[in-house]
Formats: structure tokens, C-alpha cells, sequence
């Protein structure tokens, strides 16, 4: 009789990044799996680590708005305005009607431009290569009206303490009403590709589902957030700059999963536009910043303000002290939180949905590492 | 190549050699162009030019990529199993020649047959268990270079290989009930007489499951599991580079175009016209060469291009999702399909089989859509 | 008959998204083939911080060194003089390119604005100009001293560049490389 030998198998341990064509950035997941199912996941952040909140202690009021738009490349019009806001809530500064309104319309159409990046790439993790094009070309079209006004297209060091920094050249409002009326066209092209694609509804029907009581307890904010049903976006619920004068409706996932997320986004695109028309309409004339001393100098306090940007609560505590530094400053963002809430929703997943997950997220590493 | 054969008058393995060597040396620029149409059309359906900056018009751009791919050094990992490594590729990119033994590319018309290598009985037979082979050289080289998205890749490629063939032989059963031969010229010939007698509409199930088979087969979106990119990297041919590598890509083009020319054979009547011949050119022998070589190519390459087009639009599936696809779905359906096309073939009267799927889908849609379509997720506002 | 109509409403739905990108092949391309074809800079482009000269060809700064004090990243040095005259002469004036971050807060704070009777580029002393193409074989390289810093407000001021719409750039910036380079070699 031939002798039994006990055959054991092992988990394999798989280490997913920092090099990693799709992370986002150069996050690194440590995988535990049994076969292709994920036993354990150990998220390893600070490969991009730049130490953005110990800058803030070192330059002015003056310069850190333009180092701030590094903190995430992605969304740097929404950074720089929370920046700004802060200063101004401490030394109690009004801030002209025109600037805010022009605030507001540029957080939205970058709102639109970070949702299409992330429409481009999640596609692109699900193995489609056709929609990155089309959405970068369409984001292409918001980055040249970020560059009319302000010169620049990614970094755009647009609010400074007290307004912003560039008026709307003339021709401005114009290409905005242009970009408008293509872009409704746009979405449906999009969602004719995919919303309805069988193969897309595979990958993200009932993946990545968490309960709403998950979510908060893990503080996930945006639509990461709304996907799972809760009503939660700080433009109602705390509004700030011209929000609570703007018309628009935050919608609702109902299941959670990744699906519900890919909706929510696309919906909300679809309020953004209506929330710049208004703000092209009714955008006020005058000054686009105070006056201030060259060298600005903010009132010892403290503030803690917080935007709902694309991919959720993005906050920002700020400590003065009467000079022209802040003392402190301490970056509140989604992806942090998005990060470490992935090792509870990626257990007993496959690793093929890895990527479906983290990418619904909408997690940016710049973000994260700071 | 009967007509070649009365006049180099060669002895027949002599004739084979010959032909082999014409098929490798002739498919190496066929994927040459097939990668560059692949980019030039991706571009196109994304707005870009596509590559435009080698040769006039970046004609010339596969074959500096391919100059690239030589002169790049030829990494073999640490602790990788060397004999495997270096076998792979090998046996990767010998089946997707292999197969064009029994593919006739032409006529030349009249009683001088048909331009291959060799009408074996079983064509359709040696074509399908040819092409399985592949699957060895993904295993091997998920297995010999020694990372951990290689094995992934290996094993996946392994799983899907297993359950795409089952409904890709299935798929050819149908229509070998009503050619009732295994011959690719015969299957051809079954199909004479213009556009209504080809198989793909007698049997448009199978044509159907063929061509998402065939694109599992050769790991296209959306079957690549095997080296989707945003999971594994690159899969089983993460390791490879230089030449190595070179013969993957070239293997993975070369087999695209084989199953085109699979299922232009097949379904597509092979090298016929889609309506019947005018006497004048089955007449001249070198003329119907052309010609029916022209037909072929033309259906092969729109094949080609519109798996490419699937790739430009669609997302990849997940790996036990593609299984579940291959075995619940397709399997079932090429089973029944082939009991259809038993039950018809044996009362004589095979051609409404195809009819009776359509009015069998048209009713399923005419019934059942609106429904479904109540049930569209919607965000709440 | 589910599965059917599953199978039947996904072909649809593929069918209608390659229709979409099908659509696509017919319209017309968007790329920018870049270095032949360069897109239009809106007049308030952020680029390579110049000194833009005045009509005599001298720089317009007059050393106050607000620029250099609020630069962010630190990357503007100047140094200056007493001349015979005890007027404060700049001796040299230095950009290191590999530090700029483009922020154009130097240009916000200049005190300098010069009217279009001295200069040919109205505006500040210092100012962003046009210039987006700067790769260098060394990090030296892109240590832009004063005599550069002219030739590149010179070339790329925004002044300029509103005369000259669509002018191709590659012959600009030929001229900078030739300029830049007879400039460090003497
Ligand atoms: S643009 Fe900004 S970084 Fe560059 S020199 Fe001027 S202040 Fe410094
Ligand atoms: S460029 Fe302007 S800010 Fe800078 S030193 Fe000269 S005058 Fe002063």
C-alpha cells in the first residue's frame, strides 16, 4: 500500500505596486490569497510622501496656495480654495461676491474634469481602452478653459487669500457655454458605451457592496459614500461659497456597490453642469479680490473647513498665530480614509476586482502620501 | 496544391516543406500589417492618427518596433527554469502556424483544386486541437519565469483555454452535420452557390459562439484574463522581452488572423463570392486565383477588424465570470443548437434552422425587453 | 426564456457601444501633432518667467528683490550694486528653471509696471512668458542667468506673442537655443 503524504498547500503573497500599471499613483497592496481569492490586504502608502502639511509652516499665506494644488493634482482648484477659506475664516476677511461665485463655478468644472479622469481610467481597469480617449478629450476641453483664465491647465494656483488671483478674460464665458452645450452629448456618448454594456454590468453589479454603517464607521465621504444611500454632501448639508444660491440635486446610489458609483458619478456630472450655468448667469460684476498688504499676516486663531470635493470630504485645520505662517496645518482627505477602508471590502473578493474596488473608490495617491 | 504539384512535379513531403516555409515567411509580414491596422483603427475609433512618425504615413512602425524588440537584451529571471523559459515562445508560436497547413487560401479554379497545403479529412479537426496547444506554451511560461502574475496568468490562460474549447468544437459541430465532412475544402465547397448557402446563416448561433470563442482563444478583449494588464500586469508574458517577447506578440496576431480564417472557412464560405461566379473568371486559372484569394483575404481581414473594433469599446471580464459564461451559457447553447441542427438536418431541411433562431430571439426581444428594462438601476435623487 | 433575453438585451447594448465608437472613425481627429503643429497659448499662459527689456534693450527691474522674496520654491537670486552713480545696478539676476514652479506670484509682486512708450512689453519687470520647452542636457542648463532672461522675454513676452498669432515656435525657440548658448559660452 502506498504511503499517504499529506499534500499542504499555502497561501501566496502577492504584492501588488508600488509598480503597478494601474495604482493610481504608487500605492502598494500586500495580497494574502488562496488562489484568486484575497485572504488578507495590507495597503503600504508614503512612496510619494512630500511633506506638503510641514511646507505649509514654511511659506507665506502669499505662496503656499501655489504649492498646495500639489497636495492633489487632480482636483487643485478645490485645495487652493479650501487653503484660502481658511485663512480667511480666521482673520474673518470678506471676500468680494465676484470671486465667489467664480470660486464655485471653477470647483465644478473641476469637478467634471476629475470625474472624467476617473470615468477614463476605471474604464481603463476594466480592460476598455476606448473610453480613456474620449474622456481625456473631453477633459482636454475643461483644461483649456482652466488655462484661459488662469494660464495654467493642471496647477492652476487660481484662489489666493482674499479672491482669486485671474479674471475671466472676455471670450471666457462664451467657450464655457460652448463646452456646455457639447458636453451633455458627451455623457450620453459615454453612457451609450457603457452604462448598459453587459459585460461592464458583470463587473460591477453587487462587487464591492458595503452597508451604509460600514461606510461611516470607516468616515468614507463622497460618493463612495452616497453610493450606499446616505444623503451626505457638505455643499447641502454646511454650504459654503455660493452654494446654498445654486440649484441642484445630490443623488443617491441604493445598493453600494461599484455600480451604484459609477451612476452616482455620472449623474453628478450632470448636476454640475447645471450648477455652472447658473453660476455663468449670475455671475456678479466687481472686484475679484480685497486689497490686501503684500505681506499678508492672519490673526492668531484656528479654523477647520472642509469642501466636498470629487472624491469626498477634503478638509483642511488650519492654526495661525499672527504672522505671515500658518503654525499648523493639518490635510483631511478622502483617500486617506478610502485606502485604509479597502483592506475590509477587498476580503473574499478576487483579485481580478482589486482594481474594479480600489478604482470605484476614486483614490488618487498624491493625496494620500501628501 | 494540386495544380503546383502537376507542374514543379515534386515529391509530396518536398511540396509540404515548401509550403511551410511559404507560410512562415508570408505570415511575417501579415502580422506585421495586422499590428499596425490594429493601431492605426484604435486610433481611429479614439480620434488620434495613430502611429504616424516611422516610414510615410508610420507605415513603417511595426517594423521598427519589431527592430526595437530584437536589439533589446534577453532577460532570463533568477531561479527562473530555464529550459521552460526558453521553450515557451516556442511552443506559444508554432500552433498558429501549425494550423495553416489545412487553411486554403484560394482556388485556382475548375479541377485544379484548391491552394493549400494539405486537404487531410480531418482539417477542422487538426485545426482545433493544433490551436489548443497554445495553451501549453502559456502554462509553461507562467510556470518557468518564476512570478507570481505569470502563474496567474498561466493558470487563467490554462481555465479558459478548457472551457472555450468546449463550445468552439461544439460550434463546428452543426456544420459539420450538414457538410457532413471534416475537409476545409469540403466545407467550402458545401457552401457554393452564393451568399444564402453559407453557414453563418443556417447556423448563426454558432457563428456567434465561434467568434467569442475564438477571441478567448487567442486572449483578446474581452477574454484576456490571461495578461489583462491592470491585474496582472502583463499575465503569463510578464518576464519575457526581446525576441522572446517578439514571439509572443507576433504569435498572438498570427492566431487572430488564424481563427478569422477559421471561421471565414467555416462560416463564411471560404473563398467563394457571395453571389455566384460568372464563368469568365472561374475559367482562367491564375485569374480565379486572384480572385478568390482576394474574397478570402477580404472576409479574413474584416474579421480582424472587427475584433479589433471590439477591443476599442469593450471592458474585460472577470475570470470566474468568464467560465461562468463558458460553461452556463455558450455550452448549453451550442448544445442545443447542434440537437436543432440534428432534428432538421434529419428531416432534410437544415437551412430553416437558421430562421427558426432568429424568430426564436426576435420573440424574446419583442416579449421580454420591456420588462427588463423596468429593471435598470438608477441613482435616486 | 430569461437568459435569452439577457443574451439578447447585452448584444443590443454592445451592439449600440461600438455603434458609438464606430461613430467616432468619421470624426474628425483631435490630436495636436505636436511639434509640428503647436495649439494656440491663451494670452495668460504660464511659462518661463523673462525679463522682457525695455526699448534700449536693458532690463526695467530695478532690483527691489520683492520677487525674489516671495518666490515659493526659492529660485530667483539677484545680485546688485552701487554704480558710481548710487544707483542700484542689477549685476546679474538668476531663475533656476529647475526649480520654478510657474506660479507667476514674482510677476504679481513686481513693483515695476512699464507703459507702452518705454517698452515694447508693457507690463512688470518680470514677467511669465510663453516659454514651455525647456529640456536641458544638465540641470546647469536651466540656470537662466540675466542676459538669457532678457533674450526670453524678448522671444516669448506676451506682448509679443499677441502681434505674432500662430507664428511656429520651433523657429523661436531655435534662435533661443543658439542665443542662450553663444550667451553661457562667453
Ligand atoms: S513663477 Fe513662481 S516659482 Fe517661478 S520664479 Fe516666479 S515666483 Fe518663482
Ligand atoms: S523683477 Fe520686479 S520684483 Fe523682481 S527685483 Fe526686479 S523690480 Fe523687483
Amino acid at each position: 500500500m502506498p504511503e499517504l503524504v499529506e499534500v499542504r498547500t499555502e497561501g501566496m503573497v502577492l504584492n501588488m505596486g508600488p509598480q503597478h500599471p494601474s495604482t493610481h499613483g504608487v500605492l502598494r497592496l500586500l495580497l494574502r490569497l488562496d488562489g484568486e481569492v484575497i485572504k488578507s490586504c495590507t495597503p503600504v502608502i508614503g512612496y510619494l510622501h512630500r511633506g506638503m502639511e510641514k511646507l505649509a509652516e514654511h511659506r507665506t499665506y502669499v505662496q503656499y496656495p501655489a504649492i498646495i494644488d500639489r497636495f492633489e493634482y487632480l482636483t487643485a482648484m478645490f485645495t487652493g480654495v479650501l487653503y484660502a477659506m481658511c485663512a480667511e475664516r480666521i482673520a474673518g476677511i470678506e471676500v468680494p461676491p465676484r470671486a465667489i461665485w467664480m470660486r464655485t463655478l471653477m470647483l465644478e468644472l473641476n469637478r467634471i474634469a476629475s470625474h472624467l479622469f476617473w470615468l477614463g481610467t476605471y474604464l481603463l481597469d476594466l480592460g476598455a481602452n476606448g473610453l480613456l480617449f474620449y474622456a481625456m478629450r473631453d477633459r482636454e476641453l475643461i483644461l483649456n478653459l482652466f488655462e484661459e483664465v488662469c494660464g495654467a491647465r493642471l496647477l492652476y494656483s487660481y484662489a489666493c487669500v482674499g479672491g482669486v488671483r485671474f479674471d475671466n478674460p472676455p471670450s471666457f464665458e462664451r467657450h464655457v457655454r460652448e463646452f456646455l452645450k457639447i458636453f451633455l452629448d458627451r455623457i450620453r456618448d459615454y453612457e451609450s458605451i457603457v452604462t448598459e454594456n453587459p459585460v461592464f454590468l458583470e463587473r460591477v453589479q453587487e462587487v464591492g457592496c458595503y452597508s451604509p454603517e460600514l461606510a461611516l464607521q470607516y468616515a468614507v465621504s463622497g460618493p463612495p459614500l452616497r453610493s450606499t444611500g446616505i444623503r451626505k454632501d457638505l455643499r447641502k448639508d454646511q454650504p459654503y461659497l455660493a452654494y446654498d444660491q445654486v440649484d441642484f440635486a445630490v443623488p443617491i446610489g441604493t445598493k453600494g456597490d461599484t455600480l451604484d458609483r459609477y451612476l452616482l458619478r455620472m449623474a453628478e456630472m450632470r448636476e454640475s453642469l447645471k450648477i455652472v450655468e447658473q453660476c455663468l448667469d449670475r455671475l456678479p460684476d466687481g472686484n475679484i479680490r480685497v486689497k490686501l498688504p503684500n505681506v499678508v499676516k492672519i490673526p492668531a486663531g484656528e479654523a477647520y473647513l472642509a469642501l466636498e470635493s470629487p472624491r469626498g470630504e477634503v478638509g483642511a485645520y488650519m492654526v495661525a498665530n499672527g504672522t505671515d505662517k500658518c503654525y499648523r496645518l493639518k490635510l483631511r482627505c478622502p483617500s486617506f480614509n478610502h485606502v485604509q477602508f479597502l483592506p475590509v471590502i477587498l476580503l473574499g473578493e478576487r483579485i481580478s476586482d482589486v482594481m474594479a474596488i480600489f478604482g470605484s473608490l476614486d483614490v488618487i495617491l498624491p493625496e494620500v502620501d501628501r | 496544391m494540386n495544380l503546383l504539384q502537376s507542374l514543379l512535379n515534386l515529391p509530396e513531403p518536398l511540396m509540404g516543406a515548401i509550403g511551410a516555409l511559404l507560410i512562415t515567411l508570408g505570415m511575417l509580414p501579415v502580422a506585421a500589417m495586422l499590428v499596425l491596422w490594429e493601431r492605426i483603427f484604435l486610433g481611429k475609433l479614439t480620434q488620434r492618427p495613430g502611429p504616424n512618425r516611422v516610414g510615410p504615413r508610420g507605415l513603417l512602425q511595426t517594423i521598427a518596433d519589431a527592430l526595437k524588440l530584437l536589439t533589446k537584451e534577453d532577460f532570463t529571471p533568477k531561479d527562473a527554469d530555464r529550459i521552460l523559459f526558453f521553450l515557451a515562445p516556442l511552443i506559444f508560436i508554432v500552433p498558429s502556424f501549425l494550423v495553416f497547413a489545412v487553411v486554403p487560401f484560394g482556388h485556382f479554379g475548375g479541377t485544379h483544386g484548391p491552394v493549400l497545403i494539405a486537404d487531410l479529412r480531418t482539417g477542422i479537426f487538426f485545426m482545433v486541437a493544433v490551436f489548443s496547444l497554445h495553451t501549453v506554451g502559456i502554462l509553461m511560461a507562467g510556470w518557468a519565469s518564476n512570478n507570481k502574475y505569470s502563474l496567474l496568468g498561466g493558470i487563467r490562460g490554462v481555465a479558459q483555454a478548457i472551457s472555450y474549447e468546449l463550445p468552439l468544437i461544439f460550434s463546428f459541430l452543426g456544420i459539420l452535420i450538414l457538410s457532413g465532412s471534416m475537409s476545409t475544402v469540403d466545407i467550402i465547397k458545401a457552401q457554393g452557390g452564393g451568399l444564402h448557402n453559407w453557414f453563418f446563416l443556417a447556423q448563426p448561433v454558432a457563428f456567434l459562439v465561434y467568434l467569442a470563442c475564438s477571441v478567448a482563444e487567442v486572449n483578446r478583449v474581452p477574454f484576456d484574463i490571461p495578461e489583462a494588464e491592470s491585474e496582472l500586469v502583463s499575465g503569463f508574458n510578464t518576464e519575457y522581452s526581446g525576441m522572446r517577447f517578439a514571439m509572443f506578440f507576433l504569435a498572438e496576431y498570427v492566431s487572430l488572423f488564424a481563427t478569422a480564417a477559421i471561421a471565414t472557412i467555416v462560416f463564411l464560405g471560404g473563398w467563394l463570392a457571395p453571389f455566384p461566379e460568372p464563368a469568365v473568371i472561374t475559367g482562367s486559372t491564375l485569374g480565379y486565383f486572384f480572385w478568390s484569394a482576394g474574397w478570402f483575404l477580404l472576409k479574413v481581414f474584416t474579421l480582424v477588424t472587427l475584433a479589433m473594433w471590439v477591443r476599442g469599446t469593450l471592458p474585460r471580464l472577470r475570470a470566474d465570470q468568464l467560465m461562468d459564461f463558458a460553461w452556463k451559457f455558450l455550452v448549453p447553447v451550442v448544445l442545443v443548437n447542434l440537437f436543432v441542427t440534428g432534428l432538421l438536418a434529419l428531416w432534410g431541411r437544415w437551412a430553416v434552422a437558421g430562421g427558426l433562431w432568429l424568430a426564436l430571439l426576435l420573440w424574446a426581444l419583442y416579449g421580454q425587453s420591456r420588462a427588463a428594462k423596468a429593471e435598470r438601476r438608477q441613482v435616486v435623487y | 426564456m430569461d437568459v435569452l433575453t439577457r443574451a439578447f438585451q447585452g448584444a443590443k447594448a454592445i451592439a449600440e457601444g461600438l455603434a458609438t465608437t464606430f461613430k467616432h472613425v468619421t470624426r474628425s481627429q483631435v490630436t495636436i501633432g505636436y511639434p509640428e503643429v503647436r495649439s494656440e497659448l491663451p494670452a495668460a499662459f504660464r511659462g518661463m518667467p523673462g525679463l522682457p527689456p525695455d526699448k534700449s534693450g536693458n532690463t526695467t527691474c530695478i532690483g527691489c528683490l520683492a520677487c525674489a522674496r516671495v518666490c515659493p520654491p526659492q529660485c530667483i537670486f539677484i545680485t546688485t550694486s552701487k554704480g558710481e552713480d548710487r544707483k542700484l545696478r542689477i549685476d546679474d539676476f538668476i531663475v533656476d528653471a529647475n526649480l520654478c514652479i510657474m506660479c507667476g506670484l514674482c510677476e504679481e509682486v513686481c513693483p515695476v509696471t512699464s507703459k507702452e512708450d518705454k517698452t515694447d512689453y508693457p507690463g512688470r519687470a518680470i514677467q511669465l512668458t510663453h516659454l514651455y520647452e525647456m529640456s536641458a542636457y544638465c540641470h546647469e542648463d536651466l540656470v537662466f542667468h540675466l542676459p538669457q532672461l532678457i533674450a526670453i522675454g524678448q522671444e516669448f513676452g506676451r506682448q509679443k506673442s499677441k502681434d505674432l498669432p500662430g507664428q511656429p515656435r520651433t523657429a523661436c525657440y531655435s534662435r533661443l537655443a543658439v542665443h542662450v548658448k553663444e550667451l553661457t559660452r562667453g
